[in-house]
């Protein structure tokens, strides 16, 4: 069962419920962006009422350090009160706590929140993360257990694998498919899992090759510098940014520029020991030149100070946050906007109200604090190098895993219709695109392993007569659960030992027949015709007017109401069923024909 | 509303109704209901439509659109339904034709947008709007809108159900607020004019009544459709009417579901356990559950010998939290938290006549022994046990149930649990043996354990044995601690450190056993070990600084040395609770008449400065440069023994560098040292009048006013107030500019400072000056502050005096963010999305 608490249908916060084989698990714990209200974090009371959800959750999976997936994670832990198990990879829990920091910060700057998550609850919340390595299967708890995938798309990113005896389900968080200058592709096993819920971010974008997109970036920044212009660039502090610092770096290398190229303060050398102290998660070619050179130790880009803002000549900054909210970032707008020579190129996301946001819609005047307009004359430009697969990348992942059900999130509605109706098509399993609030619940067959005793399957088996899988035959005997294990045992093993005595059911039905003769005729008549039908049967007379057929009773009496009728009371146990079936076929059988 | 916002709502509007147009995303339609709904609480909605009919047209266009978009379709229910929560605005709407176009509309509950639970969501909601008067109610009712609303209640989308679920109560509730006749309920929940009311003629009356029955009706039937998901939605929806609905109502829908419920209480899906005990819980906070009325008490009871031990915590806990709870109920939801620990206790009794925790039983011995016997419902069960300690240690203390139950027992067996969880119990019986194979290394319940023996410890007049602390230590030995059990060992260490107001007994322990081990976890591998470690020993400092016994003792531990190293950690956080530590343990041994450490130089005030000073410029995180600061900002506050002076060198150079880093707290914490020592330097300088003084006071004020201002020069704390005053982060500027404007009120208001020597010329003068300055900043790049340098201490006052501090303050306190969020600012997004012609694709990273 799967509950979509946000980023259903829509690139908001993620943040999903799964119930798989009794336990309850969160997958991503995201932030909207967009709002400064309750409707930035996910609503819990949807899970439950009383707060408890300690009690609620069995563990809680962050794929990657972005705040869209891990945002509310200090809100949950220390403001809603979970205590449980918090699993992420190495590199997202040191680098989460960086972001978060700098969210709470600007959250406090811009609008003085006092009722926010603070530096202390952020350390505290890391504190209850249990970070894992990839492919490493961490048991959460005796039935539970997961496993992380590469994932691409930021340093530390993974998809996860939940298990819970048979029952499997794969959650991607955000991937890539395709290697990028500093991160590898997505990878992931033939895991078959029940379920694989996807992100479709890019669900049928028809992106322009990765080169072209590079190509146009490094031209417009080069001729910007080249006529002696100065060109931002807002950035988060990990993630994208690097990847466009490697990017400029081989270029102003090839090109021997000149013009500096600075980076915010503090960050590059932060970013600096985080890429370095998880070396492991960067791609091949990195990793193989790491040795000689680490990529991530700039030539170029210098550490950038407030004072270099008024320098005259061309020069790059990458400089924070992001969407020119607030900050640095957005001070350097502010003096720069002033000249057409100038040019900012937004690399990601902004949402509504910001800088960003309005500069990329079109806007030219902008309103400032203190009511002064700001008039934008500098170039605006957006470039996506946001790391995410698209429908090719997920119809590949989907081939990798093959999963039995499909799961679509993280992506518009429109989009995800399109690719849900491909993956039905080419992979014949059912595809499902929940919205937020909606809940799907998928019903699994597990197989369930149940081992056998050895003296049953020598009896059972047919001497000399290997297993063919392709025909399977029933076993008899007794299925004992305990201690979490399913054992087929004889019954007499499992008499044994769960210490009970044997009870022995007898079943009897009355049979009616006509037959005008005595009753001990009617039984000698009886004996007879067995004794010539069941030649390897026992059959015997017993004393007190019974005949017994192996452990068959039957006794004959006479109707009260009708001396021609005579009643056969038969008693059997389950075990000669088959014969009681064949008996009592013969009795009928002769009777009719004596009749006839 | 704003006359620029008036202007641009028509071409909002149209482009809202234009589908060839892009639409906005979702948060700015969401922004756009937060700035109506403001709207229509400041002024009569009526007229708000009349002067902006564009509203109404754009409800009429979207409403009539073939194919509208999801999104926008749901943003005009919720827009309607805003618009209709008034009288006038319903009846505007309602003459205008729009209310039945837009929420009676079956033709489109039929059509595909429908199966978008966008639409749904927001078709719901809006009717949740307009429901705020009687009119509305009317309208549901005329256009038979409850049956549409029911199946709504079971929708699919949690967020539908939800929200009908609200709607359906907002039904229930609506008439009683309008001050309808409600009938009055009796002391015995029972209304005394129910009759009345049900035989009423008043048509209101009817039709308030038979929506009760049929909500009671849909309840009924789905919580016998045997559909767990439906039933679920009936038990949310009858939990709300107990919050909410008039007594008499709930006493109607309660009489139709009770047998339900008690079926339920037999046969429910374990999924429904926790809606069910919310249920219950809820309704025994209405008036209709009474103490006389045994039903509710005997539902209770009933349910918790139903449900499985493991699953009761809860229920019991909620019982023991209300208001008038029979005690016989009482007692057996304490048993039901209990047992699993009075099993536990008696697993490993030497003796079994000892006393145990319950003299009452609420399960049989046999049930609990299974649940524990078992690994997985062993875990769940204590857990769910300890889990609630605290609250129940909250009741056991009261008066009836003090007499049944000892604090001491309880903390016994919580002992034993955490003993049992490392091996180091004993059990006498198999069954205590297998619990403790189970319990070995179990997480769960140590987190669950530790925190139920920290609230034990701070209950006041706990009688705690020596066992805890033997049992702490054991724990904070044991290599395999889990770091996150560790940090609550740590915190319950605290708590049992403070139980004791004598602490001789203590000091050995300290000496022999806990120093030496905090010292080894403080060279633990994993960095949240060694921070955990470094907040219990601040925080023992803090709370132990006035022991004479403590600081020799910390002294003498090698403590100190160690955190020394730790002031290199690789990770920050621990670099900054060493600062922190360090701090406020150096601090507190500086500060006493015998100095202890004066051979020990590093480990004086003096010693650690140009360490604090390193930090502050080098370290690359901010926590550890934070944590410098306030360092400093502490010693000043706390009246150090040194004198301010001593500090002065250090300082200067400790505001440069702070002032200048690029984590703006980091530059508030500076302005705050600011703050901090220019008060100390007043206190200090500026010496009472004396009326026998030969010289007058106001010269000796104005003389030891130049002495501060040549002061604050001389540290450039003039420097960094005027640059902070310009920081591109609003805290810093408005810091420096608090600052600032309490200096000017020193000089000039109650030090006699010659203000009236600032002419207007001067004001310009000193303006120039300060922009001259700067100007200059070019030149002091390296430095990051402007160039005070070659002005005097009265040119400094003229630019202090020329300040407009008050609208700085003013301009500081409207927030990028107020511009940002202004109504204006978003009018002006959505139409500039509508008439950008680049598709910019959404990633969000």
């Amino acid at each position: 069962k799967n509950e979509i608490k946000g980023a259903g249908q829509d690139v908001g916060r993620s943040c999903i419920l799964v119930s798989i084989g009794g336990k309850n698990v969160m997958l991503d714990c995201g932030m909207h962006m967009g709002f400064n209200d309750d409707r930035r974090f996910p609503d819990f009371s949807y899970i439950t009422q009383n707060g408890r959800l300690t009690e609620f959750l069995d563990c809680v999976i962050v794929s990657h350090f972005h705040l869209d997936h891990c945002g509310a994670l200090p809100y949950m832990s220390e403001m809603v009160g979970y205590d449980g198990p918090i699993y992420m990879t190495h590199p997202t829990k040191a680098i989460c706590p960086i972001l978060l920091e700098d969210f709470r910060k600007i959250t406090v700057d811009k609008k003085g929140e006092t009722n926010f998550f603070t530096s202390q609850m952020i350390k505290d919340c890391m504190k209850k993360v249990t970070a894992v390595n990839l492919h490493q299967t961490v048991q959460v708890d005796d039935e539970l257990e997961i496993k992380a995938y590469y994932a691409g798309h930021v340093l530390g990113a993974a998809m996860f694998q939940i298990k819970v005896g048979a029952e499997s389900v794969v959650y991607t968080g955000d991937y890539n498919m395709t290697p990028d200058r500093h991160l590898g592709a997505a990878w992931i096993d033939k895991c078959r899992p029940d379920i694989v819920i996807s992100e479709s971010t890019y669900a049928t974008t028809i992106r322009d090759s990765k080169r072209c997109r590079e190509r146009d970036f490094l031209k417009k920044v080069h001729e910007t510098v080249e006529r002696g212009g100065k060109v931002l660039i807002p950035v988060f502090a990990l993630g994208r940014a690097q990847e466009l610092c490697i990017l400029l770096e081989t270029f102003w290398e090839r090109m021997n520029l000149k013009a500096p190229i600075y980076f915010s303060t503090g960050l590059t050398e932060k970013a600096n020991h985080y890429y370095k102290l998880f070396i492991t998660w960067t791609n091949q070619k990195i990793r193989k030149t790491f040795v000689q050179r680490n990529m991530f130790e700039f030539k170029h880009i210098k550490p950038f100070d407030r004072s270099y803002t008024d320098n005259p000549g061309p020069m790059v900054v990458f400089a924070t946050p992001g969407m020119l909210h607030a900050g640095q970032s957005l001070q350097i707008f502010k003096k720069w906007a002033g000249n057409d020579k100038n040019m900012v190129i937004l690399p990601g996301y902004c949402v509504q109200g910001t800088v960003g946001y309005k500069i990329l819609n079109g806007q030219r005047k902008l309103e400032m604090e203190g009511r002064n307009t700001l008039e934008v004359k500098m170039q605006v430009e957006y470039m996506s190098f946001s790391a995410h697969a698209d429908a090719k990348g997920i119809m590949q992942l989907i081939r990798m895993a093959e999963p039995r059900n499909v799961l679509l999130v993280h992506g518009e509605a429109k989009k995800m219709e399109f690719l849900k109706q491909k993956i039905e098509q080419e992979f014949s399993v059912n595809c499902y695109m929940p919205a937020n609030g909606e809940t799907t619940t998928i019903t699994t067959n597990p197989n369930i392993p149940v081992d056998i005793s050895l003296s049953l399957l020598k009896r059972e088996s047919v001497p000399g007569a290997l297993p063919d899988p392709k025909k399977p035959r029933i076993m008899h005997g007794t299925l004992i659960m305990k201690d979490n294990s399913l054992r087929l045992v004889s019954s007499e093993q499992a008499l044994k030992e769960l210490g009970l005595v044997e009870h022995h059911l007898r079943f009897t039905c009355r049979v009616h027949i006509q037959d005008p003769h005595s009753e001990q005729d009617t039984l000698n008549k009886i004996y007879s015709h067995l004794k010539t039908v069941l030649k390897d049967s026992s059959i015997q007379h017993l004393p007190d007017g019974t005949l017994m057929v192996e452990s068959i009773l039957i006794k004959v009496s006479t109707a009260s109401e009708d001396p021609s009728t005579k009643i056969l009371l038969v008693s059997w146990t389950y075990q000669v069923q088959d014969l009681r079936r064949i008996l009592l076929k013969c009795i009928i059988q002769s009777h009719l024909a004596e009749i006839s | 509303m704003e006359t620029e916002c008036i202007m641009l709502l028509p071409s909002v509007c149209a482009v809202l109704a234009n589908p060839e147009l892009p639409i906005p995303d979702d948060t700015c339609l969401e922004k756009l209901l937060d700035w109506f709904k403001v709207m229509t609480c400041k002024a009569p909605v009526e007229s708000l439509m009349q002067q902006n009919t564009c509203l109404t047209e754009l409800i009429a266009t979207v409403i009539k659109q073939k194919d509208p978009e999801p999104c926008m379709l749901s943003f005009i229910f919720r827009l309607t339904g805003l618009l209709a929560a008034s009288v006038d605005g319903f009846s505007f709407l309602e003459h205008l034709r729009l209310l039945g176009e837009v929420f009676g509309n079956r033709e489109l509950m039929q059509k595909r947008t429908w199966e978008d639970a966008t639409v749904r969501c927001g078709w719901i909601h809006g009717l949740l709007n307009a429901v705020q008067n009687l009119k509305a109610f009317q309208f549901i009712l005329k256009n038979e809108l409850i049956e549409v609303i029911l199946p709504l209640q079971q929708d699919c989308s949690l967020f539908v159900s939800s929200a009908a679920s609200q709607l359906l109560i907002q039904l229930l509730t609506l008439p009683a607020q309008q001050s309808m006749n409600a009938p009055v309920l009796r002391g015995d929940g029972h209304s005394s004019d129910m009759k009345d009311l049900l035989q009423s003629t008043s048509n209101e009356n009817h039709e308030w009544t038979d929506v009760v029955k049929h909500i009671g009706m849909h309840v009924e039937e789905t919580l016998l459709s045997g559909e767990p998901f439906h039933i679920e939605q009936s038990l949310k929806l009858m939990t709300l009417a107990c919050k909410r609905c008039e007594p008499w109502i709930l006493q109607i829908l309660w009489e139709k579901v009770v047998g339900h419920i008690e079926s339920l209480l037999e046969t429910h899906p374990t999924t429904l356990t926790q809606p069910l005990v919310e249920l219950l819980l809820s309704v025994s906070r209405t008036p209709i559950y009474q103490e006389a009325d045994s039903t509710i008490s005997t539902l209770l009871m009933h349910f918790l010998q139903t449900i499985s031990p493991a699953q009761a915590g809860s229920l019991a806990s909620g019982i023991l939290n209300l208001k008038n709870c029979p005690q016989s109920l009482g007692m057996s939801a304490i048993s039901v938290i209990l047992h699993p620990l009075e099993f536990i206790l008696y697993s490993a009794s030497q003796q079994p006549q000892d006393p145990g925790l319950l003299e009452t039983r609420f399960y049989e011995d046999m049930t609990i022994e299974e649940q524990l016997c078992r690994k997985t419902s062993c875990i769940a069960l204590l857990g769910n046990s300890l889990s609630h300690i605290h609250e129940l240690l909250e009741i056991i203390t009261q008066p009836y149930y003090a007499t049944h139950f000892r604090p001491e027992a309880i903390l016994s067996s919580v002992l034993l649990v955490l003993q049992m969880c490392i091996g180091a119990a004993i059990p006498t019986t198999p069954a205590g043996s297998q619990i403790c194979r189970h319990l070995i290394g179990s997480v769960k319940v140590q987190k669950f354990a530790v925190d139920a023996l920290g609230s034990i410890l701070h209950l006041k007049g706990i009688v705690v044995s020596d066992s805890v602390h033997h049992l702490l230590l054991e724990y904070l030995r044991n290599p395999d601690t889990d770091s996150l059990v560790l940090k609550k060992v740590m915190q319950a260490t605290l708590k049992y450190v403070l139980c004791f107001s004598d602490l001789t007994a203590m000091w050995p322990i300290f000496d022999k056993d806990l120093f030496p081990v905090l010292k080894k976890r403080l060279c633990d591998i994993r960095w949240e070990v060694r921070d955990s470690t470094l907040e219990l020993l601040t925080h023992l400092t803090l709370h132990l600084q006035d022991n004479e016994e403590f600081p020799p003792l910390l002294l003498n531990s090698g403590i100190l040395q160690i955190a020394m190293s730790l002031l290199k950690d690789h990770e920050g956080y621990v670099r900054a609770s060493t600062v922190s530590f360090l701090g406020q343990a150096i601090y507190i041994m500086n500060n006493k008449d015998d100095k202890l450490n004066s051979n020990t130089i590093q480990f004086t005030q003096e010693g650690i400065v140009s360490q604090l000073v390193d930090i502050l410029s080098q370290d690359s995180e901010s926590f550890p440069r934070r944590a410098a600061l306030r360092v400093f900002t502490g010693w000043l506050q706390q009246c150090s023994r040194l004198p301010i002076e001593n500090f002065e060198e250090s300082l200067s150079v400790v505001f440069k560098v702070g002032c200048s880093d690029f984590d703006w707290e980091v530059r508030v914490h500076s302005l705050e040292l600011a703050e901090v020592w220019i008060d100390q330097t007043l206190a200090n300088t500026l010496v009472p009048s004396c009326p026998y003084a030969v010289t007058p006071s106001t010269d000796l004020k104005r003389k030891s006013l130049s002495e501060l201002m040549l002061k604050l020069k001389t540290l450039q704390i003039f420097d960094i107030l005027f640059v902070g005053l310009h920081d591109c982060d609003r805290p810093v500027a408005q810091k420096a500019c608090a600052v600032l404007m309490s200096l000017q009120k020193i000089i000039f208001e109650k030090g006699d400072f010659p203000t009236n020597e600032v002419s207007t010329n001067g004001h310009e003068k000193a303006g120039s000056i300060l922009k001259d300055c700067f100007l200059t900043q070019n030149s002091a790049a390296q430095t990051g502050l402007i160039n005070l340098t070659g002005k005097t201490v009265d040119n400094i006052a003229e630019i202090l005096a020329a300040l407009d501090l008050k609208t700085i303050q003013n301009n500081l306190g409207h927030s990028s963010d107020y511009i940002q969020n202004s109504p204006r600012s978003l009018l002006q997004d959505i139409l500039a999305v509508a008439e950008t012609t680049v598709d910019n694709v959404i990633d969000c990273y």
